[in-house]
């Protein structure tokens, strides 16, 4: 038995197009020093599963005890119309209708805890709906199968964290203590010392790998098992220099035919931010560099492995590994690119620079760059300020119009509720955004998490935070998550509708892009367009037409209702765009109001670009 | 206020608990109002035959004016025609409407007419559902009583309805206070 395992685990939906850097470089360091090892992607395999019939069965079974009244109607339509329609229907705008799905699959099957105490409570083992834990037995037994010695568990995510110890858990009941457990992981590496001691505790891992994972993997898996007699080892890497993590192999992808389309393959580009000075960020805390802010892999071997990828898998997209991508690796890694003439078809992070001009987005958009997503954050000089952003608002919002000149789609991250912002920074926020809407292809605002590790955990009084100590709570960051009130901040009311505000900004954003789309696109009979498959009708009473991909619902008066049914009948399949308008009008005869019906429903971003052909 | 009171035009528990003292009277004072001045003939006038809606549009009137004094949202666009309709018949009560303005807003609440720079409403709306909930019927109907197809998408949607009628905001957010 030598056999060594990463396994990762579910839920990481960022992980839908393709796997997770962490596990395929781990298992690509062990090969290189001759070791057996295999990853295995419980995520996809666990998603992939819930989305059997059988399983969205059991899903509607369990949403009878676990929700109720309108909620369950609501859930329990949605999973239906999944199951009816299929996966690639219901996904034909994308994997975020999906994104809905699991967190009803997540709430009938796999309730998370709160804190890393519940997790570990045995108590909450018993209270899992049984279907969950039986998906993850038969991986476990999957597992036994392999002969295997070490399970490492690499958890990069927070809502990996409870699902990880359960699956820890169930392969000691399995394994007893026959195999070695190792528990690590970006996520791990966030978490505050008290609550790696608690994880420490358990008696459930053999080690707890902080740091870089990659130096200290193989050491972990040769300690002989009766050193652990002692309890769980707490292992931290040294430092990490330039020349090691050049010398990191490339990363050993498993089967890659299990992801939704389009596959993304990750490249590690640095690690941690060349800026690395953001008051809410604790992203330092992810790797041990020995005190440098960051360390990059050269242009060249990066863009060696794009191209390898690019080679194997000629539609993959690429995302560029990095909390922030230095502009002037960028140049390089695209002056290689047009050299060879190789499209990157890359996505990454970046931050807003003031060099960032015409020439530099230019070069990009040559070179094959698709997306970048902006640690924007705020458009505010005073918070940028106050988060220690190197930009201005000038900048930022340069940076977002050239960009998107230049065909590079924006993804833009905010926070728009940051320590010491008033309610009417928020709105100029949402004003400022919502006059550049149609440069940004996606919005991501987060409301302001406190993490451990974050300048503003550790002087909470320049943020007017009070801080409760060692008092931690889940959130999107993970449960390192910080309880803390703000002095003279926004009031609870105010928070939930800058909260609204931005979550209706996201939707517009969305819906703008789908409607440009059409409404820009080359409008020729073979233009094909064809309904959001995600989207159906719910409410007995109060019928409303909800677009799941856009998570947004529409009230509907009943014969509105009925009229729309039929249209979205008519249209299950692409077709041309004037056959559609047709087929609206047939089925909607009675709205002649003012506005234009038709115009009306586009708007409501229903409507999409087909993605395949008419059959 | 007891538990068993209905708060001021409907506001939410939540809601009236956050508000300062300064705006729950406020709020309660204009709940209080009295608009029974517009009802009949000058709603008539306006083209509001159906007599119920004269009734029903005056709480709604007073939510939207609340949302101008307390929180104030720019742009502030009327995009219901019969709201614009009531807000129109208390400005011709000169008397009243100025008197109105001064005691809760310090200064004249200036109509313009025809729509103007701004045509986004999502501040406000999401202020309004976060009060108030959501949206009543008489949101999305014409003068005529009939639903304007548009209006029920884009309220949900967009949130960026067209106003029929925007106030005096000059788009500009006054300094905050810090």
């Amino acid at each position: 038995m030598s056999r060594t395992v990463i396994l990762f685990p579910p839920f990481a939906e960022s992980a839908l197009h393709g796997p997770h850097l962490a596990a395929p470089l781990l298992v690509s360091v062990l090969r290189e020093n001759g070791f057996d090892c295999v990853s295995e992607d419980l995520n996809i395999k666990t998603i992939r599963r819930l989305l059997n019939p059988a399983s969205l069965d059991i899903v509607l079974q369990q949403l009878d005890t676990v929700t109720e009244g309108a909620e369950r109607e609501k859930y329990q339509a949605c999973i239906r119309h999944l199951k009816d329609k299929g996966v690639r229907a219901f996904a034909n705008a994308g994997t975020s209708s999906l994104r809905v799905a699991f967190a009803i699959f997540r709430k009938a099957l796999f309730p998370t805890p709160e804190t890393i105490s519940e997790c570990l409570d045995k108590t909450f083992l018993q209270t899992r709906p049984q279907y969950g834990l039986s998906i993850y037995d038969e991986f476990i037994q999957e597992i036994a199968g392999l002969d295997v010695q070490t399970i490492g568990m690499s958890v990069a995510f927070s809502e990996q964290l409870s699902e990880a110890i359960i699956i820890s858990r169930l392969i000691r009941e399995r394994f007893d203590h026959s195999v070695r457990l190792i528990l690590g992981g970006g996520q791990v590496n966030l978490l505050s010392a008290s609550q790696i001691a608690e994880l420490a505790k358990a008696k459930l891992f053999n080690a707890i790998s902080i740091g870089n994972g990659e130096q200290t993997i193989s050491k972990l898996i040769t300690v002989p098992m009766d050193a652990y007699n002692d309890g769980c080892h707490i292992v931290r890497s040294p430092s990490m220099s330039r020349q090691e993590l050049e010398a990191i192999p490339s990363p050993a992808f498993a089967d890659t035919t299990q992801y939704f389309a389009p596959l993304a393959l990750p490249v590690l580009v640095t690690k941690g931010c060349y800026w690395g000075k953001c008051t809410f960020c604790d992203y330092p805390r992810l790797s041990n560099l020995g005190g440098l802010r960051f360390i990059p892999v050269t242009p060249q071997k990066a863009f060696t492995e794009i191209k390898h990828h690019r080679e194997k898998y000629p539609d993959c997209h690429v995302n560029l590994i990095s909390d922030a991508v230095p502009a002037s690796w960028y140049r390089k890694l695209c002056a290689l690119a047009l050299q060879e003439d190789v499209q990157l078809n890359s996505w990454s992070y970046m931050m807003h620079e003031a060099g960032l001009e015409d020439g530099f987005f230019s070069l990009l958009s040559q070179a094959g760059v698709k997306a970048i997503n902006f640690g924007t954050e705020s458009t505010n000089d005073r918070i940028l300020s106050v988060m220690c952003k190197q930009s201005d608002r000038k900048t930022v919002l340069d940076n977002l119009s050239v960009a998107a000149r230049h065909n590079i789609a924006v993804v833009v991250n905010l926070i728009p509720d940051y320590p010491t912002s008033t309610f009417t920074d928020a709105l100029i926020l949402a004003d400022d955004i919502r006059d550049r809407i149609n440069c940004i292809e996606s919005l991501n605002p987060h409301m302001f998490d406190l993490t451990e590790g974050s300048v503003a955990s550790q002087t909470p009084e320049r943020f007017n935070l009070n801080v409760e100590n060692n008092a931690y709570q889940r959130s999107n960051h993970g449960f390192h998550t910080m309880r803390y009130q703000e002095r003279n901040g926004l009031t609870t009311t105010q928070r939930n509708i800058v909260r609204r505000i931005f979550i209706d900004l996201k939707r517009k954003t969305a819906i703008t892009r789908r409607l440009n789309g059409i409404q820009n696109g080359p409008v020729t009979k073979d233009t094909y367009v064809e309904v959001d498959g995600s989207a159906l009708l719910v409410g007995r009473k109060n019928k409303r037409l909800w677009i799941v991909s856009l998570d947004t619902e529409i009230p509907l008066s009943p014969h509105r209702a009925k009229e729309l049914q039929g249209f979205m009948d008519a249209c299950s399949s692409p077709m041309g765009l004037s056959d559609m308008q047709r087929a609206f009008k047939h089925n909607a005869p009675q709205n002649d109001g003012g506005e234009d019906p038709w115009y009306a429903l586009l708007s409501t971003g229903l409507i999409i670009h087909a993605r395949h052909q008419h059959p | 206020m007891t538990k068993d009171d209905k708060l001021p035009l409907g506001i939410s528990e939540k809601a009236w608990k956050d508000m300062s003292d300064e705006d729950r009277d406020k709020l309660t004072g204009i709940s209080e109002f009295n608009l029974d001045f517009i009802v009949g003939d000058p709603m008539f006038r306006q083209g509001v035959t159906n007599k119920r809606f004269h009734f029903d549009v005056q709480d709604e009137l007073k939510k939207f004016l609340a949302i101008k004094v307390i929180a104030e949202p720019h742009p502030l666009g009327m995009f219901s025609p019969l709201v614009a309709t009531a807000w129109h018949c208390f400005i011709l009560n000169t008397i009243q409407y100025e008197e109105f303005c001064q005691k809760y807003y310090g200064r004249t609440i200036h109509h313009v007419p025809g729509g103007g720079a701004g045509s986004d409403n999502s501040v406000w709306i999401a202020i309004y559902r976060e009060w108030f909930g959501e949206f009543p019927m008489i949101w999305m109907l014409d003068i005529g009583g009939t639903e304007i197809p548009k209006y029920a998408y884009s309220l949900n949607t967009e949130g960026a309805l067209t106003s029929r009628d925007l106030d005096s905001d000059d788009g500009q957010y006054a300094q905050p206070e810090r």
